[in-house]
């Protein structure tokens, strides 16, 4: 496939609704150069609010242009400011660092020492979405996941 | 054509100058069939002779796992084309050759390079991952010229080392390491010396496995020489030596286009973390502490294609088994490309020369000294590749290649067992059915279930009747473990868990070498890690009376890990259950127990946006739990366990929202308490030291740190 798929292919591929044998042959053919084009198209037809998207983020979110500027915006409508910035800065977090917290999630010898590692929740103050899981020990510096190349 | 220092110093200068292998593509371009059906040759002889290969070897590891791999080299060391297998080491026996010509084995006379000679190797420092991989080199030879190597590599049983097994646990240098063959002639005119032969037969547990790979190797070698002698013969001496270059050109071009077209330009961030808690242990005075070790991993895309991948910050390396050598990060970087970038088309070092690596010296990925244990490299090295795993599929979301995401490796426990076998000879081996982990979850999928490992793309447990013909253990247990891959609205693969009852021997060692303070694999995008390790055994049981009156074992963990079913049937002088995953030998006897779960990688999304049906599908198949439906997943399924309930699940759902909303705190509170908690030192001993010991190495890693948390220029831990 070198000259790209139907929008509704892609978008049911990248919605999971696609049968495995189809995804075997698209993950086998050669990779379609208007991807990025369709998706972010499908992207932009699915989200409830206007702003042009620059790029997909990650899960909920998006890069956007919004009055000259470049943000971070959520599928829900929640900004998260400059893509230069870190947006987790701007996030909520749940901070797993006792056994109790952490059995919620794995129970008895699954989890983690508390003291070695804490998982990091980033909450989307919008509508609640679970951005991210940071699992690293106390102290270590938020991460900044990625900065694309936008200039 | 000068002597192979020199072709290799020019090969280099070409390099450096021009930025390319070669410049054109004549062979490609003038007349392609000709070109394809020449590599398609070269791909057949190389798979081909893996397979004799396989059948040469009497080891499980080999014949039923299938970790041995062959590549076709250009004279200066560079890969031209590889079987299957453990890809890992292609690029491990490119630096090998390279260090037998920097290191004059063309001129030496006491050694020399002639048609027939092999060089075997397993010196990670010169080429290689762990002492357990060992590989065997041989020249090709045209008319008295050397115009390629051969070279073929497996994963031997048992190494010799102060543990049984293939990865001794308690090495914690070289010196504890077992034999290493620091690229040594270990035959001449195809016949093996036996005065090698002597020293595996005198030096190791089980030396009829190591040379019956040696074997395996060597004849894998022999057939693809006499092959590549054949296809010379066909297309002529100068074509040959045009079209190798170009396939390698050609495999650098298509991955720098491949990353152009699939990866979004930019700069990309993460982090890995793993513990080796050797603290009262019974290790020496040296080693006797709990170690943390870490690193930061950026990895920035140009819009070239080139990827730069840098480690800075990295903790040093210490007296344990997890450090590793460059060319071991070198074979990680190989093998990871092929599975995103480079898996298709021509798979050579062309790829791997597309990229840049920056390891702090020093570090435990590229320690100052060739002293340092890398018996469990990999113990580093899934986890350092795994993030780069992370990063490319953050790259490829952004892109919208979502169908190539798979977010992280396994980082899996490993058994290694020995001591004597039910024959009553002497035995070791590590149980490499930790080759079938589950993969992280994928950007429209889940991950793949107990059939995935990092450096074998051709994951295969093998059969656990061929494993019992060699161990003094059956396994009673073997199942997929449910909740073992990280959660998200894409699970990571499922692990599985085998359970062993030890059998005819009263002198069996066994050690796993995992990780229980930590969870190495980390999900993206909101999808969990997986689960941290441990081990349940139980010494001195009742087993042999519950067999005598038909009562039941366990033969699984059971649904509950906080009360599996070995302690809730099994009587013992000792029964531990959720020990620590990393035991050093300890000794078992015949009807002792002994049960571990290899690990999944990490999940993808936000696990209230999993469909509700792949959650139902997965408690039927075992791969979840009802308490992880509900309360990770939030989904409600009627009391038969047989469909969804639609209404429930949606309210569950949006409480489960509305509470992380109320729980949880703004990013800029939860900074200003741990940034306290830093300045007070409230932090684990064996976290501050590793902090520490990563300034002292990395001043700009000290420097990020201290801004981050707005700490004053002399704070120290």
């Amino acid at each position: 496939m070198a000259e790209g798929y139907p929008k509704e292919t892609i978008r049911d591929l990248i919605e999971g609704k696609l049968p495995w044998a189809t995804v075997k042959e698209i993950m086998s053919s050669r990779k379609d150069p208007d991807r990025f084009a369709t998706v972010v198209q499908i992207e932009q037809e699915r989200v409830p609010w206007s702003e042009k998207i620059l790029l997909p983020l990650a899960e909920h979110l998006y890069v956007v242009e919004k009055h000259g500027a470049k943000i971070v915006k959520a599928f829900c409508g929640h900004e998260f400011g400059d893509y230069r910035e870190n947006w987790k800065e701007k996030a909520l977090v749940y901070v797993r660092d006792t056994r109790e917290k952490m059995n919620e999630i794995f129970p008895g010898p699954r989890a983690c020492d508390p003291g070695k590692m804490h998982l990091r929740e980033f909450i989307c103050p919008g509508c609640g979405e679970l951005l991210e899981v940071e699992a690293v020990p106390p102290g270590f510096p938020l991460i900044f996941d990625f900065v694309p190349d936008l200039d | 054509m000068g002597t192979l220092k020199q072709r290799l110093r020019e090969k280099e200068a070409y390099w450096r100058e021009r930025g390319c292998y070669v410049e054109h593509l004549e062979c490609r371009e003038t007349d392609p069939i000709r070109y394809e059906i020449f590599h398609s040759r070269l791909l057949s002889t190389l798979q081909a002779s893996r397979e004799t290969a396989k059948s040469i070897s009497a080891s499980p590891m080999v014949k039923e796992v299938g970790e041995l791999c062959f590549a076709l080299y250009t004279p200066e060391g560079d890969s031209v084309c590889l079987s299957t297998g453990i890809m890992v080491h292609v690029h491990t026996m490119s630096r090998c050759i390279k260090w037998m010509i920097e290191n004059d084995y063309e001129d030496d006379p006491t050694i020399g390079i002639r048609e027939g000679d092999f060089f075997a190797n397993n010196d990670c420092f010169i080429g290689g991952v762990h002492v357990a991989d060992i590989m065997d080199i041989t020249p090709i030879f045209w008319e008295g010229e050397l115009v390629g190597w051969v070279g073929g590599v497996t994963h031997v049983l048992e190494v010799g080392g102060v543990d049984p097994g293939s990865m001794p646990s308690s090495a914690i240098t070289r010196f504890h390491e077992g034999i290493t063959l620091c690229a040594q002639k270990v035959a001449e005119k195809d016949v093996l010396r036996r005065d090698y032969e002597i020293m595996i037969e005198r030096c190791t547990r089980a030396p009829h496995f190591w040379l019956l790979d040696e074997r395996a190797r060597m004849a894998g070698c022999c057939l693809i020489r006499e092959s590549v002698k054949d296809i010379i013969c066909e297309f002529g001496i100068d074509y040959y030596r045009k079209a190798t270059c170009e396939l390698i050109e050609e495999s650098r071009r298509t991955f720098l286009e491949n990353v152009k077209q699939r990866l979004f330009p930019g700069t990309y961030r993460t982090a890995w973390f793993i513990d080796l808690n050797y603290k009262n242990k019974n290790m020496p005075a040296i080693a006797d502490k709990d170690n943390f070790v870490f690193s930061p991993l950026t990895m920035t895309v140009d819009r070239n294609g080139k990827i730069t991948l840098d480690y800075e910050g990295a903790t040093p390396w210490g007296y344990h088994f997890g450090n590793c050598s460059p060319a071991a990060m070198d074979g990680g970087l190989f093998v990871t490309l092929t599975q995103f970038l480079a898996y298709d088309g021509k798979v050579n070092d062309g790829a791997w020369m597309a990229c840049e690596m920056k390891l702090p010296f020093g570090s435990a990925l590229n320690p100052d000294t060739i002293f340092a244990g890398v018996s469990a490299a990999w113990a580093l090295l899934q986890p350092a590749m795994g993030a780069v795993f992370r990063l490319l599929s953050r790259g490829l979301y952004a892109k919208g290649y979502r169908e190539e995401i798979l977010c992280g490796a396994p980082v899996t426990p490993a058994v290694e067992t020995g001591g004597v076998n039910q024959y009553g000879k002497p035995f070791g081996t590590l149980i490499s059915e930790l080759v079938a982990c589950g993969s992280g979850a994928r950007g429209i999928l889940d991950g793949i279930d107990t059939a995935y490992a990092l450096w074998n793309p051709e994951a295969d447990m093998g059969n656990a009747e061929f494993w019992e013909l060699i161990i003094p253990q059956v396994f009673i247990g073997r199942r997929i473990t449910p909740d073992s891959g990280g959660f998200g609205k894409y699970r990571g693969g499922s692990g599985f868990e085998s359970t062993w009852l030890v059998f005819h021997s009263d002198n069996v060692l066994m050690a796993n070498l995992g990780f229980s303070s930590v969870y190495p694999c980390p999900g993206i995008m909101g999808g969990y890690p997986s689960p941290s390790s441990y081990v349940h055994f139980a010494r001195g049981t009742d087993v042999e009376q519950r067999i005598a009156a038909r009562e039941p074992l366990p033969h699984w963990e059971g649904p509950d890990p906080e009360n599996p079913l070995m302690a809730r049937l099994i009587r013992a002088r000792e029964l531990k259950t959720g020990a620590d995953a990393l035991l050093f030998a300890t000794p078992f006897s015949s009807f002792d127990l002994f049960s571990h779960f290899y690990t999944g990688a990490g999940g993808y999304g936000d696990p209230l946006n999993r469909d509700p049906g792949r959650v139902l599908r997965d408690l039927e198949n075992g791969h979840t739990t009802a308490r992880a439906a509900r309360e990770v997943y939030g989904v409600v399924v009627d009391p038969a366990g047989r469909s969804c309930l639609e209404d429930e699940t949606r309210a569950l759902r949006e409480e489960k929202r509305r509470e992380r909303l109320r729980k949880a705190i703004p990013v800029s509170e939860f900074k200003t308490r741990e940034r306290q908690r830093i300045l007070e030192g409230r932090l684990d001993e064996a976290v501050k030291e590793a902090y520490k010991a990563s300034f002292r190495l990395s001043p700009s890693f000290r420097s990020e740190f201290l801004r981050f948390w707005n700490l004053p220029d002399h704070f120290s831990f």
